[in-house]
């Protein structure tokens, strides 16, 4: 669960955008840091190599002040999507409170989308916690593929494939355009508030 | 996922991350842009309203929009804006070559989808707008005999009504705004083992900017200090095998 400091009345979040690699979790903290830089007055931490791909993490820590009398600080992670980074993906998972499954619409990119659902499921598992009991949201990037013709897997599709059993929000989404980035932020963030309302309740 | 019992602190949540990051659908476009299209199309002559009969008679414009504005005194709802914002959309296309009603039922599209986004968390100025600006334009309207010059005046009241409604929303937008958390800030302890980031020794939770990065590479020289030593017992294997 958040930390939670009831005598300063201060709590932080946890979000961890997961999925597979080059689905585009770094590009969606990249668009929040870059169009509101200036209002979350904040700096962005990512590590990349050389390939620009996420090394190790990145980081977007914000505040949203005052709910319910409690300071509130919101930290977003993204994980290396890469197959062989699993110690860190799990380790980024340590104390997630909410979860942004970003899944590649691409049609090529569905069995990737599978088996990375399913490792944040057994990773999750590490932790006691399970991927139905928690705060989550599935984002269908690249929607903006198909005005260059590249095969797109439906809406409909995406959502037999990953969501049938989660049934969680989910929102088709252009990260490199900034379509429905903020729209998938804002609803996990006010999930995870509402579950962790319940928690603490 | 949701929980009725959640929604106060929802809300209040959303409410927040509105002042944050605004009301954009993510396409660019924020809350009441359009709203800037007034002044550029006030000048012109408008052709005389073609309406001249009462409010009440059936084929009255304005008498499903009447009945929908009253409606709002009483409950914002979806399926209320939803019919307020397509009947003035009905309007428009009636009201096309008429400027100054196509520039009332602009004000009342901008306000109206404000409104439809924010229902209750809407400015209350929002709704006294709505309220004046559809008895402006009913005035207008209904009595063609006002000379135009007079509508002209009572419309841009209603115009400048809507940007200083603009400006303020902005203005307290800005201020909900949280300032920045002292980077020195003390740190909350966890309230359960399990809630703690990811730890390396020497580094505490929760982690500010800069400290997440000294943070990221200790674990990647972690990282690479495993790999090698991984490397390393495989030679020795192999040269054990060789041997």
């Amino acid at each position: 669960m958040a930390f939670v400091n009831m005598k300063k009345k201060e709590i932080q979040v946890k979000i961890v955008y997961y999925g597979p690699g080059r689905g585009g979790k770094t590009t969606n903290l990249e668009y929040i840091y870059g169009r509101f830089n200036e209002r979350i007055k904040t700096e962005m931490v990512t590590i990349k190599t050389h390939g620009d791909r996420t090394l190790f993490f990145d980081f977007l820590p914000f505040d949203i002040g005052k709910i319910k009398g409690y300071d509130v600080r919101i930290q977003l992670y993204t994980v290396p999507g890469q197959v062989k980074y699993n110690a860190t993906r799990r380790l980024v998972l340590r104390g997630v409170d909410g979860i942004v499954f970003v899944a590649d619409s691409m049609a090529i990119r569905k069995e990737k989308n599978i088996l990375s659902l399913k490792n944040l499921e057994e990773n999750l598992t590490a932790y006691k916690k399970s991927i139905h009991q928690m705060p989550v949201v599935l984002q269908y990037n690249k929607r903006d593929l198909a005005e260059q013709g590249i095969p797109l897997l439906s809406y409909e599709t995406l959502e037999e494939t990953l969501n049938s059993k989660l049934k969680a929000a989910a929102f088709p989404a252009s990260a490199i355009s900034g379509k429905n980035v903020v729209t998938t932020m804002k609803k996990i963030i006010a999930l995870t508030m509402a579950s962790l309302e319940k928690q603490l309740s | 996922m949701e929980d009725q019992k959640n929604k106060p602190v929802t809300a209040e949540v959303e409410q927040r991350l509105d002042d944050i990051f605004g009301l954009e659908d993510d396409d660019g476009t924020d809350f009441m842009e359009d709203a800037d299209f007034i002044e550029e199309d006030t000048g012109s002559d408008d052709p005389p309203s073609t309406f001249t009969g009462s409010i009440l008679d059936e084929d009255s414009p304005l008498r499903d929009l009447k009945g929908i504005v009253l409606s709002l005194d009483w409950e914002i709802t979806d399926e209320n804006m939803n019919r307020f914002l397509e009947e003035v959309e009905l309007l428009k296309i009636k009201f096309q070559g008429e400027k100054i009603p196509r520039m009332y039922l602009q004000i009342l599209d901008s306000v109206g989808k404000y409104i439809r986004k924010r229902k209750v968390r809407s400015h209350p100025e929002s709704i006294r707008l709505l309220s004046s600006a559809y008895k402006s334009f009913e005035k207008a309207l209904m009595n063609p005999e006002t000379p135009k010059a007079e509508k002209r005046k009572a419309l841009y009241k209603e115009i400048t009504k809507l940007k200083l409604l603009k400006e303020k929303i902005g203005r307290e937008k800005s201020e909900h705004i949280p300032p920045r958390a002292p980077e020195e800030a003390p740190q909350m302890p966890p309230t359960e083992p399990e809630a703690a980031p990811p730890s390396t020794p020497g580094m505490k939770a929760p982690v500010p900017a800069h400290e997440a990065f000294a943070y990221a590479l200790e674990e990647i020289k972690q990282v690479i200090k495993s790999e090698f030593q991984a490397i390393r017992a495989e030679l020795k294997l192999w040269r054990e095998d060789k041997q």
